[in-house]
């Protein structure tokens, strides 16, 4: 009895600390999708060796359904359009005058030329759900003190990453870091969050940036300039036909 | 009596006779090495690229190359009655999709097989070394193979996990985790770029087909001249589905194959011209040497018959030992690399197997060639041997025996 006793005394402080790891990041992912809709406006730069370019879109999304994002600059890329329904996306260019069902192998492509994936897009976050989660430390990142968690992948989900480091900031539930290593232990990608704004009603970082280890003079930034949430969007307002015409 | 003066005759200048016989063992040495590395390389590029990659004949659903659209299945393997005792099949699924790594993302193929019937027509699982794992085997859950180039590509190695995305029957997306099992490598980088094999107990429930669903039935045989007349059979025998031998799917082998007869014959027929003026050349000469020689045996009463077949008897027997000669030399260079075959990477690097040829060529002797080349070479030689003969008969008697 007293050997029972011992061994829960050992492991019930860890499963306590795994249960609370897990709740940390179940909040820090509502954060942005805990709500029902949300509109936004971004500008993504892009920094290569040789050049930097910048796009500008909108997006409107219901949180873990439809979404719609929309090119507004620069003029050359003006007009197309994406949208996520379900599990498939579709683009539209209207240059061509094309609408693309986009197969699984167009999905790894870098969505316009930058460091996201479309699959990063497509793909709901599985950070809670693929992985199993602990506690590893507490650190400062940007000013904010963070929870350092450490997140390794279920054995047999689909997901490609062994292990995701996450710094959680302790005071509003921000992802202000995140890294990404692959199986052999090696990091793949960073993303970093920066300069927290208030939008409408909250606090959020709004700059986020990613940069891919392998090529470190490459990366992307994304600065969200508006972010509106429980906006109402029309039940038709997904559809083929609206992402030819949406504005 | 002719015959031993025209062997003397031979031997009576050395340095000459031997100059025009290594022109010709060379030669013909040059042209069985040739003739018998290229038969190696096309029928070595052919033969594994059939066993590998396409099989001698490949069964679809009419629709389904066109797009490689999941919904266009078969419904397990057609009926094919008088089938040769040595065929072998496979039912794959066919599924292209999306293979990811933490490190990359790739557009490939992937083929769910069952292994056992798989390897009977397939030598994939034969081309992967021994340090680089097996070929799906049971003790590992959701095995996959994948070619060295794709391991490389997604900066994998065996155990590494990678997940495969594809679009199933029902227009979903499906994304299930592949443990790495075995690295591949054949000599056509362009299957190899696009290949993975997976079991098809593990895809099968993903791709919300029905019961039995396959897209591709591979039919081989292990001689490729079997299919020539199986391949009717089977296509009558199913007028439904679109039935396709090897050379409707890879034209370009097939092209190949053809090509490498014709301009093997076109190099031959440029090196039997050659040869023809050499010894047109040779023979004049000796002619003209034996000027006074030849006119004292006219004097002598030798008829023009005979001096005519003493001289062509000198060319049949030059020709003759060159060509020997030749083939003697041709079969000791080719015998220690008909086995490790000869590598062609040290010139071309990987541009032929870029191109689905193989970088190590097994050169084939074939009787058949050899007798043939060797015909040729003594017809070319009694041919040309004509106007130097002709010639030895004008010699005007008076003339000749004059001449100091």
């Amino acid at each position: 009895m007293k050997k029972v006793i011992l061994i829960i005394g050992i492991f019930l402080p860890l499963s306590v600390f795994a249960q609370e790891a897990k709740e940390i990041v179940t909040k820090a992912e509502n954060l942005l999708k805990g709500e029902k809709t949300s509109y936004s406006e971004m500008s993504m730069q892009i920094v290569r060796p040789k050049y930097t370019r910048t796009l500008e879109f909108k997006s409107w999304a219901e949180t873990y359904g439809n979404s719609m994002t929309l090119i507004t600059a620069p003029a050359k890329e003006k007009g197309q359009s994406f949208m996520k329904m379900g599990n498939n996306m579709w683009s539209w260019n209207p240059t061509i005058q094309r609408l693309i069902k986009m197969p699984p192998s167009m999905m790894s492509q870098g969505w316009m030329g930058s460091d996201f994936t479309n699959d990063d897009v497509l793909k709901e976050s599985s950070l809670v759900r693929d992985f199993t989660h602990k506690i590893v430390g507490n650190e400062i990142v940007s000013g904010e003190q963070c929870y350092k968690i450490e997140l390794m992948a279920i054995e047999n989900a689909d997901v490609v990453w062994d292990k995701v480091l996450i710094w959680i900031s302790k005071n509003d539930y921000f992802e202000m870091k995140m890294e990404f290593y692959d199986e052999d232990g090696e990091l793949v990608k960073t993303h970093t969050s920066d300069d927290i704004k208030t939008f409408d009603d909250r606090k959020l970082p709004s700059v986020m940036t990613i940069i891919p280890a392998d090529q470190p003079q490459n990366k992307t930034i994304v600065t969200i300039k508006n972010i509106k949430f429980n906006v109402a969007i029309n039940g038709n307002f997904f559809s083929q036909q609206n992402m030819k015409v949406v504005k | 009596m002719l015959i031993k003066l025209a062997w003397k005759n031979i031997w009576r200048n050395k340095v000459r006779s031997g100059v025009i016989l290594s022109a010709i063992a060379i030669g013909l040495f040059a042209g069985t090495y040739l003739a018998a590395f290229m038969e190696g390389w096309i029928i070595g590029t052919v033969k594994e690229s059939i066993d590998t990659d396409i099989a001698c004949i490949q069964i679809h659903s009419p629709k389904f190359l066109a797009n490689y659209d999941v919904r266009e299945y078969l419904q397990g393997f057609p009926d094919v009655a008088e089938m040769p005792d040595e065929t072998t099949i496979s039912g794959r699924i066919v599924l292209a999709g999306m293979l990811q790594s933490a490190n990359n993302a790739l557009g490939i193929t992937a083929k769910g097989v069952i292994p056992e019937q798989e390897k009977t027509v397939s030598a994939v699982w034969k081309t992967i070394p021994d340090s680089m794992g097996v070929y799906l085997p049971d003790d590992i859950k959701m095995p996959i193979v994948i070619s060295k180039k794709t391991a490389g590509k997604l900066k994998v190695h065996l155990k590494s996990k990678i997940v495969f995305t594809f679009q199933n029957a029902n227009e979903e997306m499906q994304s299930v985790a592949f443990r790495v099992c075995g690295i591949y490598k054949t000599s056509n980088s362009m299957f190899d770029e696009n290949a993975v094999f997976v079991k098809y107990d593990d895809i099968f429930p993903l791709t919300a087909l029905p019961e039995n669903a396959i897209h591709e039935v591979a039919v081989n045989f292990p001689d490729l001249k079997t299919c020539d007349w199986v391949y009717p059979k089977i296509k009558a025998a199913l007028p439904g589905l679109e039935v396709l031998s090897w050379k409707e799917i890879n034209p370009t082998l097939s092209l190949s194959l053809g090509a490498t007869e014709f301009f093997g014959a076109i190099i031959i027929g440029i090196f039997l011209l050659a040869l023809s003026f050499g010894i047109v050349n040779t023979m004049l000469m000796a002619i003209l040497e034996r000027t006074k020689e030849l006119g004292m045996l006219k004097a002598i009463g030798m008829s023009k018959n005979k001096i005519f077949r003493m001289i062509m008897f000198e060319t049949v027997f030059l020709t003759f030992l060159g060509s020997v000669a030749g083939i003697i030399l041709a079969t000791i260079v080719l015998t220690p690399s008909l086995k490790t075959g000869i590598d062609l990477t040290f010139m071309m690097g990987d541009t032929f197997e870029d191109y689905g040829f193989s970088a190590i060529v097994y050169p084939v002797i074939n009787l058949k060639m050899f007798v043939e080349i060797a015909v040729l070479v003594i017809f070319a030689g009694i041919l040309s041997a004509i106007y130097p003969a002709r010639r030895a008969l004008k010699i005007n008697t008076i003339e000749a025996i004059k001449t100091e």
